[in-house]
């Protein structure tokens, strides 16, 4: 096959026309806010130059701190910036409980690498070659370098944790999902690109790829002697803010509204309730209740509403309580 | 930078920031990556945007810079930190290694910084070569034996993947 190299680099760039995470005027304030951030940093520097080591170690922390992420030179506009609820952690600080959820999910498993595997033996089928993978183990390495990445929100209950970690450079995010005293199926770290810019209007990515991190996990809580349908269940979830989101309302499939516990970049709810549907299947291989999420602005203003049971945008003309 | 030229840059970047970001997507196979290093190299330009000549050259100057901030990016220590981890999503997934488009990505991804730049500058970005030269500090015969050298190396690493490519452009 001859081809043009200059068509063979166009098609290997199509973006699949999906739009930018960033605009001109989103770029001006970015550069205005570097330059002041640079005059601001400057001035600590010389600042610091004079104190003591004391005054040092402090400066250092405050830095470190997400609390600070406005001064950290590698910032864009897309992070949120000013985070009115405080994140959950710190990496020079972090209380008894914190750590805990550190050390839990640090000891806990990324998923298994995907592997090539011969045509003619089992495996997932490639999108466009027909190429096949499969995972070499069932579980992946522990997800040690967590103890290196900052806790960036957490829920702890008598039923397990959610913890959501950011990279030292804030570029990436790791979800953790643990069962209290026992490993259940789907236990585990996943980590993925932070996100940047506003809420997607659309769940798929430039690669075609579903865009990561908009459902989340479910399970049964079963009591001792119940049979294979157990009457409580758990959804627990851990998701990305992304830029100009203030907080968050969850409706549960009973009818509670569920309040997210929102870190600097992520945030994670928990939610344990009495089964709606007594008839449903006791796994996930089925049409899970509706269960909307509103995402809103500092000032209370809706942004979006979506389900995470199907993970697709509502429509504005959609019950509250979703389902259409 | 006063509002005019505000309006101005906000104007360039409507035009061509998605232009600058598949080349970008070109020089480091990631979007992620390629959406960062774009907002890098336009954060860079706005700043010496008043200092800057209109004519003809702001286009070519915008690609230089994020070529440059896709290298700039890759030297940086956290890319090799998240090297380590295994993480699902990576470039490097054998499924996207065997599809046809992405093996093109994975190819130019193994050229030398230089090459991969006079390449994807010219025959994406659609530089001359005297501008390309330009933009690199670089003088035209040396942009000449690097594109052709790194044609040459795409052309025999495609066919190494089994992709029967010719290229019909070597010069």
């Amino acid at each position: 096959v001859n081809e043009r190299i200059s068509d063979l680099l166009d098609r290997a760039s199509d973006d699949g026309g999906a739009p930018l995470g960033f605009t001109g005027s989103a770029l001006v304030q970015q550069a205005r806010a570097a330059r002041r951030r640079r005059r601001t940093v400057g001035g600590v520097a010389v600042g610091l130059a004079a104190a003591s080591v004391a005054g040092v170690l402090v400066a250092t922390q405050l830095l470190a701190s997400p609390h600070a992420s406005t001064l950290v030179p590698t910032d864009r506009t897309s992070t949120p910036v000013t985070p009115s609820v405080p994140s959950h952690s710190s990496g020079p600080a972090l209380t008894r409980q914190e750590q805990s959820v550190v050390d839990q999910c640090a000891r806990a498993h990324l998923p298994a690498p995907p592997v090539k595997v011969p045509n003619g033996q089992e495996g997932i089928r490639g999108p466009s070659v027909g190429d096949q993978i499969q995972s070499s183990t069932t579980v992946g390495p522990r997800a040690t370098f967590l103890r290196h990445w900052t806790l960036d929100a957490h829920l702890e209950d008598a039923l397990g944790v959610t913890a959501t970690f950011v990279n030292p450079s804030h570029t990436r995010w790791a979800s953790c999902d643990l069962a209290a005293g026992e490993t259940r199926d789907g236990d585990g770290v996943w980590t993925a690109p932070l996100p940047k810019g506003p809420v997607p209007q659309s769940w798929y990515g430039p690669n075609g790829f579903r865009h990561q991190g908009n459902t989340v996990s479910w399970s049964e809580v079963c009591a001792p002697g119940e049979g294979k349908t157990c009457a409580r269940e758990l959804f627990a979830g851990g998701l990305v803010r992304y830029d100009g989101v203030d907080s968050a309302r969850v409706a549960a499939p009973d009818g509670t509204t569920v309040t997210p516990v929102f870190g600097t970049y992520t945030y994670v709810f928990r939610h344990a309730e009495q089964r709606v549907d007594p008839h449903r299947a006791p796994n996930d291989n089925q049409v899970l209740p509706s269960m909307p999420v509103t995402l809103l602005d500092g000032e209370g203003h809706t942004i979006i509403r979506y389900d995470y049971f199907p993970s697709y945008l509502l429509p504005s003309n959609c019950p509250p309580t979703g389902g259409c | 930078v006063r509002d005019a030229d505000d309006a101005e840059f906000e104007q360039f970047v409507d035009a061509h920031a998605r232009e600058l970001r598949r080349t970008a997507f070109l020089m480091c196979g990631d979007w992620q990556r390629a959406e960062d290093a774009t907002q890098d190299a336009l954060v860079k330009l706005y700043v010496a945007w008043s200092r800057l000549e209109r004519a003809g050259g702001l286009r070519a100057y915008a690609h230089r810079a994020v070529t440059t901030a896709v290298l700039d990016q890759g030297r940086r220590p956290w890319r090799r930190e998240v090297a380590t981890t295994t993480v699902p999503d990576s470039g490097t997934d054998p499924i996207e290694r065997v599809d046809r488009r992405l093996a093109v990505v994975h190819v130019l991804q193994r050229l030398p910084e230089r090459r991969r730049q006079c390449v994807v500058l010219r025959y994406f970005a659609d530089l001359s070569v005297e501008e390309t030269a330009l933009q690199l500090g670089i003088n035209a015969g040396t942009v000449k034996s690097q594109t052709a050298r790194a044609l040459e190396q795409v052309r025999t690493s495609l066919v190494g993947l089994g992709l029967d490519v010719e290229l019909e452009e070597l010069s």
